[in-house]
């Protein structure tokens, strides 16, 4: 399948390992992702104000730059993997599709660039994950994760608010049934849809340690291995609040890509420890 | 002298009418009606951003800004000149940093601001592309927004009219000086002038000159050799 | 309609007097521990017209992790609400909530922290 890319800056600036490993696991799948040329950076939280449409031109003048590529590649899906530029983007392009003034007035506004037609169809890389098939998936998993206990946290992201959920908001499964496909086990933890406190770490990260301590603790007393991790900034602060506990209470934050590209067998940018670790856990010594 | 009178228009400095022939720049045409430059004056040439001027035309709600030694005036324009730009540039140390966008975002935490809304790249005299240049450093990609900045001359207009507070100019300088210690390949002969100036090559005319009185050096400086 | 509710309906474009108390917001909300009021709460005052809502420090620990508006019985969407009495005080001619050039660890930081900061404590 052939879709049309927004990376985000977080992945660029600040997370390369977790576009990589995408990379590597779009070309085991055949999936082609064509980057939409000058994307803007989307925001990370949309405005809830009703009245605020600048705030989300960047999302929009993306929107407009993937239309006209879409157009020649044949395709209108625009896929993400960071979930907070899957949030906004999601939520804008609902707004502009029930609001018929506020598309008005930025396409009045943005008169440098052709007019957006709300036509584009915004998915998670999850969403393209369930398209396959998790089926699919396990037959080409080369490495399962066998043993590996995975607690599978959402973040707020892609469950809520309503109209961007990627599963059931109270109670997702999604990511489950990713774990299964790779062969390893999924904890179902009570605080996988809690969250992990956001932008608090800029300016009030006391926030973020109390949040993310519940989380992490919850996580570890099944005995998890691993918590899977959709989000950069749920990474940044799940590690963040790992710092502040003990080396024995701490639990290693991953990317859903990177684990998922380890299993097909190809480049996970794990960092090493952490993939020796699961190799360990799943019976292969390998000396990476 | 050509005896024809040229053809005459109207425009408004300071809110005060005066009639200005339509062939001069806005800088000729402050001139003309008298006034003499203290501020707002640099090289007349388009290059050091000192004339920055916004305009309106009348009956039209549009802001515009230009140089104004380069721009011809307009018949029913109104305009005010911003001789500076209010910004300190912050402390950083090139040694201490790596070519990279991330840098550049942490020393201007505001770019994180920037709401794609485009009156930068609408104020810009240089016709610089200037909000993808910003967007460009979010991307991470510092080469880009470095080429697409390279005409800047810190005019300080964009930064006016940034609702985020952007001061961009700073913003692309720290990028361009980034960029040209880490990534730029050194210009050989430069390199090569540099080691024979601190190997004393030149120490003997330099110290020569230095002697010589005002007119020996205007002697000298009328013969020089001039490449035709 | 008093004026802070017209100003809150303004800007969230949510009518706060569909609340009606029921406390679900609150008993999701993962961050009241650090509130001055609970989110239900506050509603309560922002319907009275009570402007010493906009002085409580509720709306500023919200994370706008949207637990409340899934949960809302009446379909509030109380984050919206939430970020409406933030831009009350924003919006204010020389309020200022944060200094973006004085972070703490911004060498750490990365970009998706500072922004996602500025999108929300910034007008």
């Amino acid at each position: 399948m052939r879709v049309l890319y927004y990376p985000g800056c977080s992945l660029r600036n600040s997370y390369p390992e977790f576009e990589k490993s995408t990379y590597e696991v779009c070309e085991k799948l055949n999936i082609e992702l064509v980057e939409i040329p000058d994307w803007n950076c989307c925001g990370v939280v949309p405005s809830l104000a009703a009245d605020n449409v600048m705030r989300h031109i960047g999302a929009i003048r993306s929107f407009i730059n993937a239309q006209q590529k879409g157009k020649e590649i044949g395709t209108n899906v625009v896929v993400t993997v960071c979930s907070m530029c899957y949030n906004v983007l999601k939520r804008v392009n609902l707004i502009l599709k029930e609001e018929a003034d506020t598309l008005k007035n930025v396409n009045d506004f943005i008169d440098d660039q052709p007019d957006y037609v709300p036509t584009l169809k915004i998915v998670h890389f999850f969403d393209l994950l369930r398209e396959i098939g998790f089926d699919k998936i396990k037959e080409k998993v080369s490495t399962p994760l066998e043993k590996l206990k995975v607690a599978t946290y959402y973040g707020c992201a892609l469950l809520r608010p309503e109209g961007v959920q990627i599963d059931d908001p109270e109670n997702p499964k999604v990511f489950q049934d990713l774990v299964i496909s790779v062969g390893a086990e999924p904890v179902n933890f009570p605080f996988k849809i809690e969250c992990c406190g956001n932008y608090h770490i800029t300016f009030e990260p006391e926030i973020v340690e109390m949040r993310t301590r519940k989380i992490i603790g919850s996580a570890r007393s099944e005995n998890t291995d691993l918590i899977l991790s959709p989000c950069p900034l749920c990474t940044y602060n799940l590690n963040h609040g790992n710092e502040t506990l003990k080396e024995d209470e701490r639990v290693p934050v991953v990317f859903f890509t990177q684990l998922l590209a380890l299993a097909l067998g190809v480049k996970s940018y794990l960092p090493a420890e952490i993939e020796n670790q699961i190799l360990k856990k799943i019976g292969e010594e390998k000396n990476v | 002298m050509s005896e024809e009178k040229k053809p005459m228009v109207t425009i408004y400095i300071m809110g005060k009418a005066y009639k200005i022939p339509n062939t001069l720049t806005i800088m000729k045409a402050i001139e003309y009606a008298g006034y003499r430059f203290i501020r707002s004056c640099g090289c007349r040439g388009g290059f050091c951003g000192a004339c920055t001027t916004f305009y309106r035309v009348k009956n039209d709600y549009k802001l515009h800004v230009d140089l104004a030694c380069q721009k011809r005036v307009e018949d029913g324009m109104y305009i005010v000149q911003l001789p500076f730009i209010p910004a300190e540039k912050p402390k950083w140390d090139l040694d201490k940093m790596r070519p990279a966008t991330d840098e550049v975002i942490r020393v201007f935490p505001e770019i994180t601001r920037c709401l794609s809304c485009n009156v930068c790249t609408q104020a810009c005299p240089q016709d610089i592309e200037v909000m993808r240049a910003i967007q460009a450093l979010r991307r991470g990609d510092l080469e880009n927004a470095v080429n697409l900045t390279f005409d800047c001359i810190s005019c300080g207009a964009c930064s006016m009219r940034c609702p985020a507070e952007i001061t961009h100019y700073q913003v692309f300088q720290l990028a361009r000086r980034l960029y040209g210690k880490y990534e730029t390949i050194p210009a050989k002969h430069l390199m090569e002038r540099v080691k024979e100036i601190e190997e004393g090559k030149f120490d003997d005319e330099m110290s020569k000159l230095m002697d010589m009185d005002v007119e020996e050096l205007k002697e000298l400086y009328k013969k020089r050799e001039i490449e035709k | 309609m008093n004026e802070l509710v017209e100003r809150v309906t303004e800007i969230s474009g949510q009518n706060v007097y569909s609340c009606y108390q029921c406390g679900n917001c609150s008993a999701g909300c993962m961050f009241t521990d650090e509130m001055d009021m609970l989110p239900h709460q506050v509603i309560a005052l922002v319907q009275g017209g009570d402007k010493s809502v906009l002085e409580l420090n509720t709306s500023w620990i919200c994370a706008s992790c949207f637990v409340c508006s899934i949960r809302c019985p009446r379909g509030l969407d109380v984050a919206a609400i939430m970020e409406a009495l933030r831009e009350i005080k924003i919006r204010e001619k020389g309020f200022r909530k944060v200094d973006l050039r004085k972070i703490k660890d911004v060498e750490k930081l990365p970009q998706i922290a500072i922004t996602a900061a500025a999108q929300k404590f910034t007008w």
